[in-house]
């Protein structure tokens, strides 16, 4: 059988799980006496074992075979979590990944075992097993109430109760068969009043090898024993009376375990809640590459329904025009619809975060607390998977550039536990992600000195605003920790966010307050691949500017610009000097003199531009093209797109001109 | 033997290995891109994929395309990475040449790597383009 087409399925399901690994182990850490999350853990780990298992991946199996063995005691209340075992279970989902990469990569999980890990794993069930040798009385003839009562009932009729233990066989493959067919068995010659695990979970055949049961019957024991292991496949049956004296201490008991009770109906409600969960979401999964056709064939269609509009006017005619109106609406009903389809939302990348920065925590010695917001915001799938990696290194930078030590915070008057907050909005067409703390603030006059250092700017130069220099964070290789950490100084600098978010058509910000906090500000279009731009004519070219970077448009008058320090042109728009330019010196044509200008102001963040223009066309929506790999170096144009005459126009990349 | 695509520039004969080729075009209008290397004209709209035209006689330094009937642009995929539009006098024919007939004619210090081989009476060009997509002095 080929397996290739089910291996893209294999690890997508399976990055989802180790997600849902993750969350749900640091949730447990919190609550570490959560049933219903120690269930959604095993099956996670189940349904990995079960996927690798059928791929022929022996070593993830293994694995997490080993990591169900523990978790199934946990959840059968043998084993409580402790710090020990939650590190050991980290590590195996950090294993896990690994053998998924090497999957990805190379199509094979690797050669590493991971035996330690494993045996690990196996120590913390053989610890338990010790334990549970000495108080293994004690413990497995707790019945609730409403079991010692059917049980005070059976005695009092002249049944007998026993509690029958079955061992299947460790190669038996189809366990809940078995073990419906001991069920039926049973049945015949009694009542099966409780069993451990629950009947449900036999039946997903959530159990080890073996499992209890508490029977009423009249028949003795060698009878059902024997009944029993003519049943294929049992390796043993151990068949105990429920000595009646041991239930008089049970009875004192029983107020307390209404108490228990009652928190156990609230756990199944959520159990059910959970469930229900599961169920509601009905989703397909589609490869984007067929998603970018639809979406493609989706742009043609808007292309040539503006080519359509052009000829509407020439006709004049009112049926002609209401038909082209009503395409416009299917035209844009099925452009929102497409573009919905590829909406992810943002948890996608913010969910690997509590987890690394549990580990960045414990790595810097630094205490602080990550508060995530907006997981649900919608993005565009293709942006979302470029975000994790410059946010990443946002929230690394401010652990640790930004988080002082307890100590330093508490001299400094703060709460021990810093605070970094992540969030994500939509703001209008944009998606606006912030990742915020309550640091210590970039030090400027540091930032100065260090760019000094380095030649960035020179020793007297003092017409820099606070602005400019927080701009030189973001030149390439520029590090203001003194001390390298190997989480910072690896020479990824926050040019690299930068550069990212802005092959991504956003922009980064950044307010800082010296003692108070730094916070930088992505700003994402929602989409990549429509937007509406404003299109200008320059001599005889014209060019598409995008309208979520444009300000307003202004007509200035030839004397309304200033010259400063000899070559700047600037001029003011209310109280404020904003820079300006001609668009046709930057791109290279003739420029003439004018009595009137028209100035598009772009704005990036708090910063304004000005910029000359000859001609404005209005606006439009327009369909982003690449220019493709061979003109990736060209920085002013952003892409291209087609106008419905079927001409080529570029569209400039405002960043070039905010630079 | 190998397949070629035989075409001009000016008074001379050139050939492009027939692999690369995906297909010939009339001349469309292009929009040109700021910026860009001057040998790079502008971009068209082949069916609505944008597609960078190189004027291949500025790179080679044979002056610069002439705008005729018989102007054609080579659509040229490289390696499925990207597509090219190469600007060319005029195109006539695929031609087999074989590999002996061949002959390197530059010196390895040279920019373009020029060989030449003769097909029936005439001498033809064959084009190295890899050395016209990527600027290696540039680059340096």
């Amino acid at each position: 059988m080929d397996m290739n087409q089910y291996l893209g399925m294999f690890i997508e399901e399976t990055k989802d799980h180790i997600q849902s690994l993750n969350d749900n182990l640091l949730k447990l850490e919190d609550t570490p006496n959560d049933n219903a999350i120690v269930n959604e853990v095993f099956r996670s780990a189940h349904t990995i074992k079960g996927m690798a298992g059928s791929m022929g991946f022996t070593k993830i199996q293994r694995l997490t075979h080993a990591m169900e063995n523990v978790l199934s005691a946990v959840r059968e209340g043998k084993l409580s979590i402790n710090s020990d075992i939650m590190d050991v279970l980290f590590k195996c989902i950090d294993a896990i990944d690994t053998y998924l990469t090497a999957i990805i990569a190379t199509g094979s999980e690797g050669s590493e075992e991971n035996t330690e890990l494993i045996s690990n794993l196996e120590d913390i069930l053989n610890v338990e097993r010790n334990v549970q040798a000495f108080s293994q009385n004690e413990t497995t003839d707790e019945f609730d109430e409403y079991v010692s009562k059917v049980i005070d009932r059976a005695y009092s009729q002249g049944y007998n109760v026993y509690k029958i233990k079955v061992i299947l066989d460790s190669g038996c493959l189809l366990k809940a068969a078995r073990a419906y067919l001991v069920f039926r068995t049973l049945e015949e010659y009694g009542e099966i009043i409780k069993s451990v695990p629950p009947v449900q979970d036999i039946e997903d055949e959530k159990f080890d090898y073996d499992f209890t049961l508490i029977v009423i019957s009249r028949e003795n024991i060698n009878t059902i024993k024997n009944k029993i292991l003519r049943i294929s496949e049992i390796r043993e049956v151990e068949i105990n009376y429920i000595d009646r004296s041991k239930k008089e201490s049970q009875r004192e008991n029983i107020y307390e375990s209404e108490a228990k009770k009652e928190v156990e109906v609230e756990k199944t409600k959520e159990i059910e809640k959970v469930a229900s969960q599961h169920k509601t979401s009905k989703t397909v999964r589609v490869d984007i590459e067929r998603l970018d056709v639809l979406m493609n064939l989706v742009s043609e269609l808007i292309i040539i329904k503006s080519r359509i509009e052009g000829f509407t006017k020439q006709y004049n005619n009112r049926q002609y025009e209401e038909s082209i109106e009503y395409l416009e609406r299917i035209t844009n009903s099925l452009h929102e619809a497409v573009m919905k389809v590829r909406m992810v939302p943002i948890e996608r990348v913010f969910s690997r975060f509590p987890r690394m920065m549990r580990d960045l925590s414990r790595e810097l010695n630094k205490e602080f607390e990550l508060i995530v917001s907006g997981e649900d915001t919608e993005v565009d799938r293709t942006i979302v998977d470029e975000l994790g990696d410059p946010l990443i290194h946002l929230l690394r930078n401010s652990a640790d550039h930004g988080i002082e030590t307890p100590e330093e915070r508490v001299a400094a008057g703060k709460p021990k536990i810093g605070m970094i907050r992540i969030s994500a909005f939509h703001d209008g067409n944009n998606v606006v992600i912030e990742v915020e703390d309550d640091g210590k603030g970039i030090d400027l006059d540091k930032v100065r000195r260090k760019a000094i250092e380095k030649g960035l700017i020179k020793e007297g130069q003092i017409d820099l605003t606070d602005q400019d220099i927080i701009d030189l964070l973001f030149l390439p290789s520029f590090s203001t920790k003194e001390v390298v950490t190997n989480l910072s100084g690896r020479g990824v600098g926050l040019d690299v966010v930068k550069t990212k978010i802005e092959q991504l058509g956003g922009v980064v910000d950044v307010v800082t307050q010296k003692g108070k906090g730094t916070k930088f500000s992505i700003r994402l279009p929602l989409t990549l691949a429509i937007i509406q731009a404003l299109l200008i004519g320059v001599e005889n070219e014209v060019y598409a500017i995008p309208l979520a970077s444009i300000k307003e448009i202004v007509e200035i008058k030839k004397e309304d610009i200033v010259h400063v320090q000899g070559k700047k042109e600037v001029f003011m728009l209310r109280n404020q000097v904003i820079p300006i330019k001609k668009l046709s010196t930057i791109l290279e044509l003739d420029d003439k003199e004018k009595e009137k200008y028209t100035v598009v102001i772009l704005k990036r963040g708090e910063r304004l531009n000005g910029l000359i223009v000859d001609k404005l066309f209005g606006q439009q929506d327009i369909v982003i093209k690449s220019l493709g790999k061979y003109m990736e170096n060209v920085k002013i144009v952003s892409g291209a797109t087609i106008l419905g005459d079927g001409s080529v126009v570029m569209i400039l990349d405002p960043n070039y001109f905010n630079a | 033997m190998e397949q070629y695509l035989l075409f001009k520039l000016g008074d001379e004969y050139f050939g492009i290995i027939i692999e690369l080729i995906e297909n010939i075009e009339r001349l469309t209008p292009f929009t040109r891109v700021p910026k860009a290397a001057s040998y790079i004209k502008g971009v068209m709209n082949l069916r609505g994929e944008i597609i960078p035209v190189i004027d291949i006689k500025e790179r080679l330094d044979l002056g610069s395309y002439l705008k005729t009937e018989d102007t054609r642009v080579l659509i040229i995929n490289w390696k499925n990475d990207f597509k090219v539009g190469f600007l060319v006098d005029e195109v006539f024919d695929v031609i087999n040449i074989s590999k002996d007939s061949i002959e390197q004619v530059s010196k390895d210090k040279d920019e373009f790597k020029w060989t030449i081989a003769k097909y029936n009476h005439i001498l033809v060009n064959l084009l190295n383009v890899e050395d016209i997509l990527f600027d290696k002095i540039q680059e340096v």
